[in-house]
């Protein structure tokens, strides 16, 4: 039986179970040689070259499917926000609006991440990328929707940018994690 | 119709490191450090792999699983070998290189 290692994983998501398989292994065979340091940068270095190849393989589907997904995100966001906290709630409170949106980004986003790997691995491994790529950028698009929902009590255009800088970095930094890991999962699945 | 498919000029690197690694084995270890012995380069493992993905999907070269090894985690090895159409493939890139190159006095031919 295979062992699952975190590198192996990361490549799963960006291409198929043998090839991932004879990339770590070589991958760890320069380790003896080059040190851990080297082999951890060039893990990443890998899963990103092979990501942008797969992007450029479909790069308008790649752009569809991410707008399309966004868009459906941000409406999503939007109608479950209200359905919970209301709209008054984004108007006083700015702190419910944004839990609202990172929580339901989060759960919408991780929810259908496992669902959209298994059926990914189903369909093959760069249908799986396209995917996770499309759910990625619906999730740092949908906080954009919090500055963009104003009222009258809005504190400006810096708080605005503040806002917008801060939910950007907190969804890049989270939802990019589960996405690709609920990805592997789906892929690990099947070793 | 017929399409033809032309190579890069690192994809030429690749084909040409495969053709001389065929009785050893050609694997990304031995190809990218088959580069760098021969070349004044030292390809990233990513270069590689993408580049045997787009050969691979070109059908200039065809891949089969070899034995694991403990050294490797247990991860067997990828084999490349170079199909008939990778060789047509890179005849065609060396002639055409040829060709431009003939007779240029800047590059030291001894026909200008």
């Amino acid at each position: 039986m295979r062992r699952k290692s975190l590198p192996f994983a990361l490549l799963l998501c960006v291409t198929s179970a043998e090839q991932a398989a004879a990339i770590e292994g070589d991958l760890l065979e320069e380790r003896a040689v080059h040190g851990k340091v080297w082999f951890a940068i060039h893990v990443a270095r890998t899963v990103f070259a092979l990501l942008g190849y797969a992007v450029m393989q479909a790069p308008f589907r790649t752009t569809t499917l991410s707008a399309g997904a966004a868009a459906v995100s941000i409406l999503m966001c939007l109608l479950i926000g209200r359905a919970f906290f209301g709209p008054e709630a984004r108007s006083s409170a700015p702190l419910f609006g944004f839990a609202t949106i990172v929580a339901c980004a989060v759960l919408i986003g991780v929810g259908l991440a496992r669902v959209a790997g298994a059926l990914g691995v189903r369909a093959a491994a760069g249908t799986s990328l396209l995917l996770c790529i499309m759910f990625v950028v619906a999730q740092l698009l949908g906080g954009l929707e919090q500055p963009m929902s104003t009222d009258v009590d809005s504190p400006g255009l810096l708080a605005a940018l503040g806002s917008l800088a801060f939910n950007l970095g907190l969804a890049f930094c989270l939802y990019p994690a589960p996405l690709l890991i609920a990805s592997a999962c789906a892929h690990t699945r099947r070793l | 119709m017929k399409v033809t498919h032309n190579l890069g000029e690192f994809e030429q690197v690749v084909l040409l490191a495969i053709l001389r690694l065929q009785d050893e084995g050609a694997y990304g270890v031995s190809i990218r450090a088959k580069i760098a012995a021969h070349t004044e380069r030292d390809p990233t493992p990513g270069a590689i792999y993408t580049t045997l993905e787009r050969l691979e999907s070109k059908r200039f070269v065809k891949s089969s699983m070899g034995e694991a090894t403990a050294e490797r985690g247990g991860r067997a090895k990828r084999y490349y070998h170079v199909t008939a159409q990778g060789v047509a493939a890179l005849k065609r890139a060396q002639r055409a290189f040829q060709r431009l190159a003939s007779g240029l006095a800047v590059l030291g031919d001894s026909n200008a």
